[in-house]
């Protein structure tokens, strides 16, 4: 018999039992369409915990003083600088540190903080500031600048609470006179002080106070940009070792040193995507463009990376990087620089093994150094490793769930198969009369079972990447990197599935060629 | 043309053993037109299956020509079965499924014959069966006279040498019975080799020669006899 024939046969057969073989092709759709989906998307995760285990970031220590922990979103104890700033820890313990531990190979600032073209008002504006201080609306800043750069707990952008004004331990101030950098001042006036002393001035002659102009602090040379593409991105307030730390090369300009962190040069190294959305004609090294309020000069241009952040996903090209100015503020033209507190410092290993013991030397290093306790060490490996066991064993339940849904479709496929050929018992033994072999019976019969559980994995195949973004969106909504479906995976997995299914066609099609004919015939 | 010897079979029911078949002796020629009678339960059908190799007898032998059947394999019994053998049962056993035509190329199919090719085939059988007009009809549809010449129809569709009939007029009406047993006898007069199982004496005497059994044996056999 020609396969079309059988396949015609088949379709008549299964037309002629319509209903119970829609539900039971549905079924099978459904577990092929679990089974690829689980198949790509336990892959995907794989790959991504590969991807992750591999991340820079993820060979980080964190060392935060207790009680300043500003990596939690929400601190447990109200921020009072009178208690926090206890054990202030500050840039200058970084190299200490690293001079007091063997296993530790970085050590780096690197806090978040969006990087805005605009003055305040006349858009978003918002910055985490050096060290924890939180997003602060324009109105705070226009409320009474005069007040909040004189007096102490003023509440200006820049600086944190109680961080402000400096110098609090070991500060200096440095004249913005290095070449590199820049000031957001013209020449060696302060706008700022010139304010305070219109101002002053207004008050002892009893005349009406001078208003405030926002522009006359934000004032810029003429060759510094202040219109650009984006009006914001993200950027990274880092220490020189950061680029060391995560593999970013230079491809144009030079990345800056930790001496034009300590001098207070205002520079900037971009992402290679970010310059290309900054600077579509090129030329980016060596422009001055307005960033928060700040002149910056830019060094460098980073090669491309395939390194994404590991909490938003967005690709580190895309990313500009200033020298942390947890050391200092340029603020009216003038570098103040202090030695602590700088928050969060971070050291890093070049072998994720060393993670542990690295940990220890750091411990027993801050521990002598500021008395024990006084500082927390927290690795992002081990949370990450909390977590993706958590995940893991989440998805061994849904794969198994997955699994268990094709098998029962495949039990109903097989039921419903045996049923058949029961019920045509005295037709397998009238073809066998007309010169079908056992052979042909069987196949007949698998053809039959093979055709509903194709079909169910072609719509199982084609529903899968809806099922897969449910699993996605149920299971780990917030890694946000498995979002590209692995179609390969999804093919494989639905294959599987088909295979197994097919399998279970074929015991319900040997009985049939069992029949012995003549037995057959007598039936009815 | 067939040749049975001794050929025995009994079915085994657990605690009891009915036999069917004791040991027939029986030779069928070229063109004979045999009617198998005798009581119910004497191994008619049974004696039909075997001769239609839809069944294996216990003991004795089965020549087809000069083919010894028992050393042939299922595929070559099937194609046996396909090319020479027609099949007509008491009860019609059409496909419900299908419809006439579709019925009749079913032979043709497991020959590997191609669609067009087969349904020629088949439409030329139905239309000198005088079924021009149901050619599309579903077995329901059809009248049982009509149900049946659709079988005969099927039964010939890969021009067979012998055509093996379980009662074929039993569930007709005698007018519509007639009319089977003359195209039976037409077939026959055209070559065709007949074997018609029948409980009416009437049809018995019918054909060339009429076997009768009786507790699976031979009781009679007139083509002996002559
Ligand atoms: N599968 C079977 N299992 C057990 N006994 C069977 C089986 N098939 C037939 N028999 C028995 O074999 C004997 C012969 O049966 P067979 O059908 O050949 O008789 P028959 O002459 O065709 O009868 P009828 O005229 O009623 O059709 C009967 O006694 C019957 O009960
Ligand atoms: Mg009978």
């Amino acid at each position: 018999m020609r396969p079309i024939d059988r396949l015609l046969v088949s379709i008549r057969h299964i037309r002629g039992r319509l209903v119970e073989s829609i539900l039971v092709v549905l079924a099978t759709a459904v577990g092929v369409a679990l089974v690829a989906s689980m198949a790509a998307f336990i892959r995907s995760y794989d790959e991504q915990t590969e991807y992750l285990l591999s991340h820079p970031a993820y060979r980080e220590l964190i060392v935060e003083a207790v009680g300043n922990e500003t990596e939690l979103d929400e601190p447990a104890v109200e921020y009072d600088p009178d208690t926090t700033s206890e054990t202030a820890l500050g840039y200058d313990d970084i190299q200490v540190a690293l001079d007091n531990t063997t296993l530790v190979n970085y050590g780096y600032l690197a806090d978040r903080e969006e990087l805005s073209t605009q003055l305040p008002g006349s858009g978003r504006f918002s910055g985490r500031g050096m060290g924890g201080g939180g997003t602060v609306a324009p109105s705070d800043l226009s409320k009474d600048p005069a007040a909040g750069a004189g007096e102490a707990g003023g509440e200006l952008p820049f600086p944190p609470p109680g961080a402000f004004p400096p110098p609090i331990d070991g500060a200096d101030i440095a004249d913005d006179g290095t070449g590199r950098g820049d000031g957001t001042g013209s020449g060696g006036s302060n706008p700022f002080s010139a304010f305070r002393e219109q101002r002053e001035a207004a008050a002892a002659a009893g005349e009406e106070l001078p208003e405030f102009n926002l522009d006359q602090f934000f004032q810029v040379d003429d060759d510094v940009l202040t219109e650009l593409p984006l009006e914001s991105f993200p950027g990274r307030r880092v220490s020189a070792e950061f680029f060391q730390a995560y593999g970013l090369d230079v491809a144009e300009g030079s990345e800056f040193t930790n001496e034009d962190l300590e001098s207070g040069n205002q520079v900037i190294v971009l992402g290679s995507a970010l310059t290309e959305a900054l600077f579509p004609d090129g030329d980016a090294v060596g422009t001055r463009i307005r960033l928060n309020l700040q002149t910056y000069t830019v060094l460098g241009v980073l090669s491309p990376t395939t390194l994404t952040d590991t909490e938003t996903g967005a690709s580190y090209n895309d990313v500009a990087y200033v020298p942390n100015a947890a050391a200092q503020i340029n603020f009216g033209g003038r570098v103040i620089r202090m030695g602590r507190p700088a928050g969060t410092l971070r050291f890093a290993v070049d072998d994720s093994a060393n993670l542990d013991l690295a940990t220890t030397e750091l411990q027993v290093h801050f521990d002598a150094e500021f008395g024990d306790g006084s500082v927390r060490i927290t690795a992002p490996l081990e949370e990450l490793q909390a977590e993706r066991e958590k995940l893991s064993q989440i998805l061994s339940v849904v794969l198994f769930l997955a699994a268990a849904g094709l098998f029962i479709a495949s039990i109903n496929l097989f039921n419903l198969m045996l049923m058949r050929v029961i019920k045509r018992t005295k037709g397998i033994g009238i073809t066998r009369a007309l010169g079908a072999t056992r052979n042909e019976v069987a196949r007949q019969f698998l053809n039959e079972s093979a055709f509903m559980s194709l079909t169910g994995a072609v719509i199982g195949f084609a529903v899968s990447p809806l099922v897969y973004r449910l699993l996605q969106s149920a299971l780990i909504a917030e890694v946000s990197n498995v979002t590209v479906v692995n179609w390969l995976f999804l093919f494989v997995g639905a294959l599987g599935a088909f295979l197994f299914s097919l399998i279970f066609g074929v015991y319900p099609a040997r009985q049939a060629g069992r029949i012995d004919a003549a037995l057959a015939i007598r039936s009815e | 043309m067939i040749t049975l010897e001794g050929i025995s079979k009994s079915y085994d029911l657990g605690s009891v053993q009915i036999s069917a078949l004791k040991g027939i002796d029986l030779t069928i020629d070229r063109g004979e037109f045999i009617t198998v009678m005798g009581p119910s339960g004497s191994g008619k059908s049974t004696l039909l299956h075997i001769l239609g190799i839809l069944d294996t007898p216990d003991g004795g032998t089965y020549r087809l020509e000069d083919h010894d059947l028992m050393t042939l394999s299922d595929k070559e019994l099937s194609r046996i079965r396909n090319q020479h053998f027609g099949f007509v049962f008491q009860s019609f056993n059409l496909f419900n499924e299908f419809n006439a035509l579709e019925n009749v190329m079913f032979p043709l199919m497991y020959a590997g014959i191609r669609g067009s090719e087969r349904r020629e085939r088949a439409q030329t059988l139905l239309s000198q069966l005088g079924l021009d007009h149901r050619l599309y009809h579903y077995p329901n549809m059809l009248s049982g006279g009509e149900q049946q010449r659709v079988a005969i129809a099927r039964a010939l569709a890969n021009d067979p040498t012998l055509i093996l009939a379980d009662e074929p007029t039993g569930n007709l009406p005698s007018d519509k019975g007639e009319e089977i047993l003359q195209i039976l006898d037409g077939l026959n007069r055209d070559g065709v080799t007949v074997v018609m199982v029948t409980h009416d004496d009437v049809l018995g005497r019918r054909g060339s020669r009429c076997v009768r059994l009786r507790d699976g044996l031979v009781e009679s056999d007139t083509g002996r006899a002559a």
